[in-house]
Formats: structure tokens, sequence, C-alpha cells
């Protein structure tokens, strides 16, 4: 509405001008987004199982490799009997050694005193205390680690049991999740990359550029991808610089982010079309504002919605395709795991040991319930029809 | 009078929202009694079209109604939905306004038609079919037959509108409803459309409930007239009586802000000042400009190529501080025009020259970006033309800052204020965003962003064609007042040809791309000498139902031609026309047929 | 019509050159070869076998070699499998494949489409919240999940169906597997049915049809299927890509003698042919299932004319 003005009322109002604050559309979004119940029960979600993950070394006194033969294919929420901890290997049931050890065991309450946060260290002085065992220094006392805490018989609890060697599940799952999700996020991070720059050049460039662009977007389409990405795992598999574990984790990532760039290209390319069209760009363009500054002012702003919500999508599906290649042998290797090996370990085991396979999928189930879940959250917040 | 058709007592729309219960009509009252025309008008959200929905049980799923609402005696709220059926269709028929998206895009025009009569009348497939054909032959669609096997996106609006006419006549209905039905027409075309309502209904003794914004369908069709305001009536009554004594202050203020083709400058406006355009420098001269653009035709290993003569040849000069109003109907290319000259689209030729000096056409990079500075442009879509992600405020300065980099930021804040305050905006929202305001607000935002660095040269694109006439007549008048300030020239781009009238020194009339008639504002409307500039001034309804009741029609037969088809150009000189549609045609010349009024060459008529 | 198919193969000529060259090239230039696992062959016989199979040449030259092969439909020997060629391979795994997926699709579409058009009619309520999370749980879990939990539940614990093997395509051995690889593909299916039911359902024109007075069933049969359904036409395409790389799995679960079975088993051992083979086969059916699709929606939706 028009509001008439005086000359003198108009200076009044120049001085008092207080600057109402305007509602931007993140803002919008951000209100929207708080009020879809599902969103935020699986951001919360979500958050616990991150900080499991990132926190697993120190949330149970298991290792994610240690293998207890003692504790075969236990049943969830089995415990360790104490007294029956490993003797060391291969020791002599009659050797000063042994019963050292065994005097270990039985003083172990006292001697080791371990906080639960830094529960790690148990395994340390355990193998302190085996080599020094070993070492044959039967006579001396054994060394003794101060922590704040007696370990309790609870902290021995295999929560999920253990699997066919003996490894702790919960410790197992939880390192399965680190390698998992950060298997999504960072080929997530490859294809955004890729793509947004791919999709963001073809679409601003318009024409014979774009034509040809997405024309060769289009013949990679056609390719059966995952095949390429089975090939690419298979033949690299003899090559000694991939038999590093991390550098093998590394072309898993580079192998899966080069498969969802293309998807990732083509939303981005549509939307700067479709931006670069809108009238605020012509606008900008008339005002003689420079190419590169219009990317920057009005094209990107606007096509991070949409990408957001398309990368949240993205990281569920990532997760599926590693765990995919994981099940059938070709991603990450033992001892390290990933909730592909886990479950697909636990599949060939489940007639008899359940658990195996009902935790992992269970916990993979729920993290790709939640990424989805915020992705149509979010797309419904960001979403400019729905207002 | 007889007993009424439709009985509508107190009527109540309402909207549940996720912003809560929003009440679109409060307590409608009024009857439509047989054979009458009943307009209602109002401006958008008025709640209208709603109250038309509600009464045969359309409304969007969230929607409720309560009320009464008796059609031939017969309660409709509330009623089984087998009874509504039998009336949807056969008792009342329904004209929507938007007949691209109204037509289901996969069924063919006669199944369409065949399918309304099927349903209601008991009759088989051969007389249905018979019936269709009927039915599009009285809508005047040419060629009847043949488009039976059409499809909706092969027919231009006008037919595709006569089609939507066709369905909703085909059982014929007791009442009509006619949401907008010419709304997204160009005039010539809603000329012929409303002329076939009136006969089809006038010799059926139809009822019709038309519901429009355009005061002047309006005082050319009804018998008498509601106006609605925030889903009540503010006003009802004959149509002369609504017209000529209104009594509501909304009525006088609707009826004031209607832009008038015969009465330009009526008291209580901003009166357009008379320049004496001859002694002033020229601005731009504008030599045979062409636009084409390259569209692939057909389909096959080899597809051609064939160009679409957006602008075809078009020269003309501007004053310093003069408005120059392009008219024309939808694709004669007057936007593509105002863009070649902003040297904002490729592919263009020929010479814009600016200020007697710069040839803008051969200008590029960062010297045509600094020439900017003296052109700005309006547009259409107020909320589509700024940044959504961007505060109002940030979009005013864009042009500022990146005309003035050097400006401190403290002196770009105080300049956008001001200029806030001379478009009629509070300098508080410089924070807030497009979404926050209404169509009017956003206006005056893209006027104030155009307006900032001070250009000669302002061009507005259709700038106040979304917008309700009371806004228009705000945003007009705030135009001609800042033109007033600060002499700045206009290019007044407009199919509205009262808008245009008033706010233009001088008038050019497009047509496919060419010039057809150019000459001052009184010249045109008066003495108009083209057959193209007539009918289109002809067609344009009056908001006076006497004038409208008295008027001859000159109307232009069909719709307008394929611009693909070389021979359209040649469409009012047909003596000279080759009948090949690829052939090099000859270019018609523009004669001056009086000092400043220049007129296409066209067969006599 | 016949113009833009012979556009369009002609189109689908470069695409696959590029995938057969970059499956060859990457699988010879890895280290190793597919007689490496092998116990020390004496110099001389490895040298009559590399001969053999015409791995002693320049690998461009092999390349060559291949590709004229190719021409005359000839896939070459299998590595791995001797005294079989990767043509009589891919005919005995083909049918197997070929009913899995078949039965798959069909099943996902009708089942998806149903359930995707259900929720749109029930729009926010009750059944649709179900049915659309039952969608998003069959989105979420894997196959490799899938098939093993119905493995247990139907085949192990209640004893209803056979948890393994091909049985010679008895209908009980492929219940199994044809619903775990369905079972993604509906839950997609039926979410992308239901939105774009849901859009045309709001559109104008059924409106129009509503206006006429037709009954509910004659509104949607008539005027909202068609429309509402197009979308499901353009994703048949990435539908069956999506199978191919179940199939992958299910067959490596159920032990169904398969191609995609033969794919994974020859990746793994080097079958430099057989992989090959069954890479050209897949990319060939997508390509040319991906033309199909194409023109089904050009004859569904009369506003795309053949350009």
């Amino acid at each position: 509405m028009a509001i008439p003005m005086s000359q003198s009322g108009r200076e009044e109002a120049m001085k008092a001008a207080e600057t109402v604050k305007g509602r931007s559309l993140w803002q919008d979004a951000r209100r929207r987004l708080f009020r879809n119940k599902a969103t935020v029960v699986s951001m919360i979600v979500l958050s616990i199982i991150i900080l499991l993950a990132l926190f697993a070394p120190y949330l149970s006194i298991h290792r994610y490799d240690t293998q207890d033969y003692n504790q075969v294919g236990c049943y969830p929420s089995s415990m360790i009997d104490m007294s029956k901890l490993n003797p060391p290997e291969g020791a002599d049931p009659d050797s000063a050694a042994y019963k050292a050890y065994q005097q270990y065991n039985d003083e172990y309450p006292e001697r080791v005193q371990c906080g639960l946060g830094i529960i790690a260290s148990y395994e340390q002085a355990k193998s302190d205390f085996e080599l020094y065992c070993s070492a044959g220094n039967s006579a001396t006392a054994p060394p003794e680690i101060n922590c704040a805490r007696a370990p309790q018989q609870d902290d021995f609890t295999h929560v999920l049991g253990t699997d066919a060697i003996g490894r702790d599940l919960w410790v197992r799952t939880l390192y399965g999740a680190r390698v998992s999700l950060s298997v999504g996020v960072v080929a997530s991070f490859v294809a955004l990359m890729i793509g947004v720059m791919y999709g963001a050049t073809a679409g601003y460039a318009g024409g014979r550029v774009d034509a040809f662009m997405m024309r060769f977007v289009d013949i990679m389409y056609a390719l059966p991808f995952i095949f390429f990405v089975i090939i690419l795992m298979t033949v690299t598999a003899d090559i000694p610089f991939f038999k590093d574990p991390f550098n093998r984790f590394i072309l898993v990532f580079a192998a899966i982010g080069a498969v969802e760039w293309l998807t990732m290209a083509r939303i981005v390319r549509g939307q700067t079309l479709s931006i670069k069209r809108k009238e605020y760009v012509e606008a900008a363009v008339a005002a003689g504002v420079s190419n590169a500054k219009i990317i920057r002012r009005h094209v990107i702003p606007n096509v991070i919605g949409p990408v957001i919500v398309f990368v949240t999508l993205t990281i569920p599906s990532t997760m599926l395709a590693e765990s995919f290649l994981s099940f059938l042998g070709l991603g990450v290797q033992e001892p390290m795991t990933s909730w592909g090996v886990l479950i697909s370990d636990g599949a060939n085991e489940m007639e008899t040991k359940p658990w195996l396979l009902i935790f992992p999928a269970l916990m993979m189930a729920v993290t790709l319930f939640c990424f989805n879940f915020i992705g149509d959250g979010l797309r419904d917040a960001l979403d400019p029809k729905d207002r | 009078m007889s007993e009424p058709i439709l009985q509508v007592r107190d009527l109540h729309v309402r909207f549940n929202t996720p912003d809560g219960i929003v009440h679109a009509v409060k307590g409608a009252t009024f009857d439509i009694a047989k054979g009458e025309v009943v307009g209602v008008v109002g401006e958008s959200g008025s709640g209208k079209s709603q109250m038309f929905m509600a009464t045969i049980g359309l409304l969007a799923s969230n929607g409720e109604a309560t009320g009464s609402v008796r059609f031939k005696g017969q309660e409709l709220i509330g009623a089984k939905q087998s009874d509504l059926l039998k009336i949807r269709g056969s008792g009342i028929g329904v004209i929507f306004q938007d007949p691209l998206t109204s037509l289901t895009p996969h069924m063919k025009i006669g199944q369409q038609i065949v399918e309304i009569l099927t349903v209601h009348k008991k009759i088989g497939r051969q007389e249905a079919q018979r019936r269709a054909l009927d039915m599009l032959e009285l809508v005047r669609i040419p060629e009847a037959r043949r488009r039976m096997g059409q499809y909706p996106h092969e027919l231009s609006g006008g037919m595709r509108q006569r089609v939507m006419i066709a369905i909703a006549t085909a059982c014929g209905p007791d009442m009509l409803i006619a949401d907008e039905p010419t709304t997204a027409l160009d005039v010539t075309v809603q000329a012929q459309v409303l002329e076939i309502m009136r006969d089809l209904t006038r010799e059926l003794g139809t009822s019709i409930a038309l519901v429009s914004h355009d005061m002047g369908v309006i005082a050319s069709m009804c018998d008498r007239v509601q106006v609605m305001r925030y889903g009540e009536f503010v006003e009802a009554g004959p149509v002369d009586e609504i017209f000529y004594a209104p009594h509501h202050d909304y009525t006088k203020m609707l009826l004031d802000a209607v832009p008038r083709l015969d009465q330009p400058d009526r008291p209580g406006h901003p009166r357009l000042p008379a320049v004496n355009l001859a002694g002033r420098e020229t601005l731009l001269k504008v030599d045979d400009v062409k636009v084409h653009f390259p569209i692939r035709m057909g389909g096959g290993l080899f597809a051609k190529t064939k160009p679409l003569k957006a602008v075809n040849g078009v020269s003309f000069q501007l004053k310093k501080g003069e408005t120059l109003g392009i008219v024309g109907e939808s694709g004669c290319g007057k936007s593509t025009l105002a863009r070649a000259v902003l040297q904002l689209v490729e592919p263009r030729e020929g010479s814009v020259v600016w200020l007697g000096q710069k040839e803008l056409m051969t200008t590029r990079g960062a010297e045509m970006r600094r020439m900017r500075k003296e052109m700005q442009i309006v547009f259409q879509d107020p909320l589509a033309s700024l940044d959504p992600r961007m505060p109002i405020g940030a979009s005013i300065a864009e042009p500022l800052k990146t005309q003035e980099p050097g400006l401190p930021a403290a002196e770009v804040r105080s300049r956008v204020k001001d200029m806030m305050l001379k478009v009629g905006l509070d300098p508080a929202w410089i924070n807030r965003y497009p979404h926050e305001f209404s169509g009017g607000q956003n206006q005056r935002v893209g006027i104030a962003r155009a307006m900032i660095v001070r250009p000669q040269l302002v061009v507005c694109d259709e700038a106040v064609s979304a917008l309700d006439v009371s806004i228009q007549r705000q945003i007009v008048d705030l135009l001609m007042k800042l033109q007033a300030e600060f002499g700045m020239s206009l290019m007044f781009i407009s199919h509205d040809l009262a808008v245009v009238r008033q706010i233009s020194h001088r008038i050019m009339v497009l047509y496919l791309g060419r010039i057809v008639e150019l000459a001052d504002r009184e010249a045109i409307y008066e003495r108009p000498l083209h057959p193209y500039t007539r009918a289109l001034i002809s067609a344009v309804p009056l908001p006076d139902p006497k004038l409208e009741r008295a008027k001859p029609r000159a109307k232009l037969q069909g719709d307008l031609p394929s611009p693909l088809d070389t021979r359209a150009s040649l469409t009012f000189l047909k003596s000279k026309a080759i009948n090949d549609p690829d052939a090099e045609q000859y270019v018609p010349m523009l004669i001056e047929a009086e000092p400043g009024h220049f007129v296409a060459e066209h067969d006599p008529v | 019509m016949l113009g833009y198919i012979i556009r369009r193969l002609l189109g689908a000529i470069p695409t696959l050159f590029i995938i057969i060259a970059a499956t060859f090239f990457l699988m010879r230039l890895a280290p190793g070869g597919p007689f490496d696992g092998e116990r020390r062959l004496p110099p001389e016989i490895e040298r009559n076998i590399k001969a053999a199979y015409n791995l002693d040449k320049p690998v461009v030259e092999q390349f060559g070699l291949y590709l004229g092969k190719l021409v005359q439909g000839d896939f070459g020997p299998s590595f791995k499998n001797k005294d079989f060629s990767v043509s009589e391979l891919i005919a005995l795994g083909a049918p197997v494949s070929l009913k899995l997926g078949l039965l798959a699709i069909t099943v996902a579409i009708l089942v998806g489409s149903s359930l995707g058009v259900y929720a749109a009619l029930r729009q926010n309520t009750a059944s649709d919240y179900t049915v659309m999370s039952l969608a998003m749980i069959g989105i979420t879990i894997p196959t490799f999940v899938t098939a093993p939990f119905l493995t247990l539940i139907l085949g192990v614990y209640l004893g209803w169906l056979p948890v393994a093997g091909y049985g010679d395509g008895a209908l009980a051995n492929m219940i199994l597997p044809v619903t775990v690889l369905a079972l993604p593909q509906i839950a997609i299916i039926a979410r992308l049915v239901r939105g774009s039911m849901v859009e045309v359902l709001r559109s104008n024109f059924v409106r129009t049809a509503r206006a006429k007075g037709l009954t509910e069933m004659q509104v949607v049969w008539r005027h909202v299927l068609r429309a509402g359904l197009l979308p499901l036409v353009s994703y048949l395409g990435p539908a069956i890509a999506g199978l191919m790389t179940g199939s992958l799995v299910v067959e490596q679960i159920f032990g169904l003698p398969g191609i995609g079975r033969y794919f994974v088993q020859g990746a793994l051992n080097r079958d430099y042919t057989l992989v090959m083979g069954v890479v050209i086969l897949f990319a060939t059916l997508i390509i040319i299932l991906n033309l199909v699709a194409d023109i089904l929606y050009r004859v569904l939706d009369p506003k795309v004319r053949l350009g």
C-alpha cells in the first residue's frame, strides 16, 4: 500500500526508520522443517548414531578386531566370565607365567582400575601383562594401572553378542557405522563437487556447450554403472597401491562418487537453467551486473536448496552402494568392517546366529530411514509450492 | 420475474490452511433469474470464484461450505453426490479461466464433448458425435470436423476457450458459470468469445453467472452486478445503476481506477503533461531492428529450421522525456523489441543509436554494462523479478552498487531509503523479503530498483498487467509522477490499450513483429487508419453499459495466424501475398498519412 | 516416428562403443591375468595358451580382433569356463535372468502403481500414510537385507518356500527372488505414482471433468490415470537398470544360475571375455529399453512431438 506522506513527515520517517527485520526464505524453511515431527525425530536419532560412531573406541571395553575364542558366537548380552579371560597363547599350564597370569586374573579387579571413558586401556593392561609374563618376570609384582574405577562385570558384557570368531558385535557395528557413514558423506561430497561444477557450467553456458556436456551425461547414464564399479574394484584388487586399506577406502569413495555425480549434475543444470530464465537474473543483467557476480549472488543461493535436498538423499544411496560392494566382497577388507560386510557375514549364519544379521541390518535401516526422512522434510520445507 | 434459477442464501466458504481458517466467502445472498446475466466483480482474493465453486461442490478438499444454495428449488449444499453429479454439466455448465490447462491434454477435442453428452443424455455414440460436431460449429470453430480429432495443444487459446464453451453448453444447461472466461485471451479474441457466449445464451435462454475483474466485460455482458470485496457483497444492483450511480465507496473507487479508453485524462489523476516533442533531443533512434529465432521444424533424420520473426524490421525514435506506448496482442513481439533495444536478447540485427552518437548494437562487455546505468527495465511479474532470497533493500541497491562501486555503504543505504519513500514504500522495510509483500508493493520495489540509478530510459514490460485495477491505477500514477520528477523517457509495453492511452505521448501498434501504425495518442484512438488498429480499439469493452450496448462491432475474424507462416505478415495486404507459407513476401511500407501519423500499407477496407 | 527411431539407434552406436572400449581397456590394463591364479604352467604351454587367446598381441590389436569377432556376434571363448564360449554361457544364464527380471518388473509395475494410485486417491488419510511408510521401508532396506530376512522367516522358520536354488524355474523357487528383487522398485514406483497422481488430481482439467458431472471413478479412469502414470514410463529405464543391479545380489543369494552370477564370478576371477559379454548384453538391453520407454512416452503424451 502506498503511504502518503508530506515532506516533513518524510524526513521524520527517514530519521525514525527503525528497520523492520524481514523473514528470509531460509528462516521460513527452518520453521517448517522443525514443525515436521518425523524429520526432527530423524535428526535426533541420526545425531545419536553419529555420536556413537564417533566415540566408538571409548564406548566398550572390547576392540573391533580382538578375537576371543572363548567367546565365539555368544548371544546378545552374554557376559564374559572374568575368570576365564584368555591365557597367553600356547602357555604351559604349569609354567610360572601361566600361574602368574592366573594370579593376575584373580587380582585383576584390584590392580587394574579403569574408568569407562578410557576403557581401551584395559586392552593395554592386558597386553602389558602378557608382555610381562612372557618376559618371565614372574617373580616381580605385575604392573599396576591406575584408572578411575574398577571394571565391573557389566563392562564385559557383549551387548549384541559376538561373531563367529568371538569379536564383539556392538563394537563392530559401531565401527561399521564409521565406515558406512564416512563413505556416504565423502562420496556424496565427491558427487556434489563434480556435479555442481559440471551442472552449473553446462546450465549457465547453455547452447552447444550444454548440449554436448549433457549428451555425455546421457551416455554415462546408459551404462550399467555399478558394473563398472565392480570391474574397477576387481581389477585394482591386485595393484599393490590399492591393497593398502586406506587407499582402497579412497577408491571406494571415488568409485561411488563417480556414479552419483551424474544425477547431481542433471539436477544442478536443470535448476541453473530455470534460474537463468528468471526475471530477477534478467534484471541483474539489465543493471549491468557481471556474469560472475550474477552466479554468485543470484544463481548459487537459489540452487542451494534443491542441492541440499539431493545431497541428503544421495548419502543413503551411496551408503547402499558401499554396502552393496562390501556384500559382494569388493568393499573394505577385514578386519575393518562396514555395515555391508557385517550384513553379508550375518546372512551367511542367519540360521544359527540371527542376531549377527538383525542388528547391523536394523542399524543400517534406521540410519537410511533417518536420512530419507530428513531429505523429504527438507524438500517440503524448501519447496516454495508448499507456501 | 419468474422463480429464480439459483437462490443463494447466507453462503459461507471456509478453507482450513496451515496458517489457520481462511474465511473466503462471508454470507453471500443473491438470486439469478432465468435468462439473466449476473456479473460478480471484485479484485483478486475477494472470494468470487470460490463462491461459485462451492455452489456446485467443487471446492478444494480443505474447503467447506455452509448456508443454502438452491438450484431450481433443489438444495445443493450437503446434497447427495449422485444428485450433484446430475446437475453438474447438465443443469449448470462451467467455463473456466485458463483454457490451456482446463482441457484434458491427452483426450481429443471431440471425445471431450462427446463425453459430457453421453454422461447426461441417453444417446448413442454416433448421435453424440454428430451433436458434438454441431456444438463446435455453433461456437464458430472453423473446420470443425477436423478439429474433432485434434488435441487441445494443437489449438490456439481462443479456440480452446470456444471448446470449453461447447462443453459447458453441450447439454443445454439452465445456467452457466463463467469464471474469468476471457482473462487469458487477447482483446480481439475476447470480443469474439464474448459474442459467442452472448448469442448462445440469448438463443437458449441460459442464465449466466459471470465472474470477472474486468469492468468492461461486466458492462458489456451483464444485466445485474454484484460487487464483492473480502468475501462480502458491498453493493448489488442493475448494471446501469452500478455504473452510473454507485453508492458504495469501494464501487466508486473501482470504477475510478479502471482506465478508460475513451477518457484518457480524467479528473483526480495525474494528467499526462503535454510536451512539445519537436524541440526535444532524440534519446533513442531505432532503425530496422530484427530478432529472428531459429525454430526446429518436424522430426526425421534431417530436421530443418525456420526463422521465427519475433521482431521483423522495426524503426522508431524516442525523444527525451517522452513516453512511447507499445501495444499489440500476444506474440506480436513487443517484449522482444524492448529487449532488443536494451541489448538483452540474441540474435539481433539493425541499429540502435543512443543520443545520436553511440551505436548500442556493437557495444559489448564492460562498456555495455556501464551504459546500462542509463536504461532500466520493470518487469511484468513483480514477484518473479525479485530474487526471493534477497531482502528488497539489497535488490534495490544492486544496480547502484554495480554502477557506482565506490559509493560508501551508508550512502547506498540512504539513497535506497530515499527511493523507497519516493515509490511509496516504508523505508523501515529495507530488510524484508519479496514474499512478505503484495504484488503492488513488489512492483514498487521493481520500480525503485529501476529508478535508483536515475536512468534516462525506463522500459516497462507489461509492468501493470498482473495487478488488480486499483493497484494498477496507483502504479500508473506513480510512474507518471516519477517521470514528471526525473524526466526520463518511457517505453510502456502493454496489451491493455486503455492503460497505454493514459500514460503515453505516442503509441505504436505492433502486429507480428512489424509496426502497423504509429501516431500520437489522440490521433491513433480518434482516427485509426489501419484495419488492425480499428479492430483492436473496437474490441476493447468499455466500462460503460450504454456505450457498450450501442457500440457497433468491427470484428476481426479468426485467430492470429502462425508467425512461422510468411503469408501472415500480409494478412491486411492479401493482394500482394504469394500463396506459399515459405516464400519471401512483400514488405509493407510505413506511410506517413498525416504529419507524425504513420500507417502500414494495407488493402482498402 | 521411424526417423526418430533410426536417429536414436544411430546415436546408440557410439554409446555402445564407449562402453565396450572402456570395459576392455580397464580389464586389460590392470595387472594380473586370467591364468595367474592357477598352478605355474611351463612357459611354453603358457605361451601357447596366451597365443590361443591372442593375449600375446598388443592390447590395441587385441581390441581390434575382439571388435571384429563381436561384429559377427561372437563374444569369444570363456577364459575360465573351459569348453564354453561366452555365447553359450549367456545362452545358459539368460533364460533364468530374463524370467526373473520380467516377473520382477511386472510385479513392480502392477503392485507399485496400484499402491501409488490408491494412496493418491486417499491422500492424507491413514491408508495413504501406511502405504507411504511401507514404501519408505522398501526404499531404505537394501535387497541383500530383505533377501536373507524373508528367507529366514518364510523359508527357515515357517518352511513355506524353498530357501534357495532354481529348481528348474518352479514357481515356488521364484517367489522369493522375484519378491526381493521387485520390492525396492515397488516402493519407488508407488512413491512416484502417488506424487504425480496427486499433482494431476489438483490440475485444472480434472476440475473441468468434475464440472461435467462425471463420477469420481470416471474422472480418475478417463482423465487422471493416463496423465498420472506418464512419469512411470520415463522411470522404466532406471527401473530396469535397478533390477539388473539387484539381480547380481539376488542370483548370488538364492543360488540362481543367471547372468548376474556369471558376471560377479567372472569379475572376481578375471574372465575377461565373459565380463565383456555380460556388460555388452546389459548395456544393449538398457539402451533398447530406454528407447522403448521414450517411444511409449511419445505415444501416450500427444504433446511431445517426435522431434
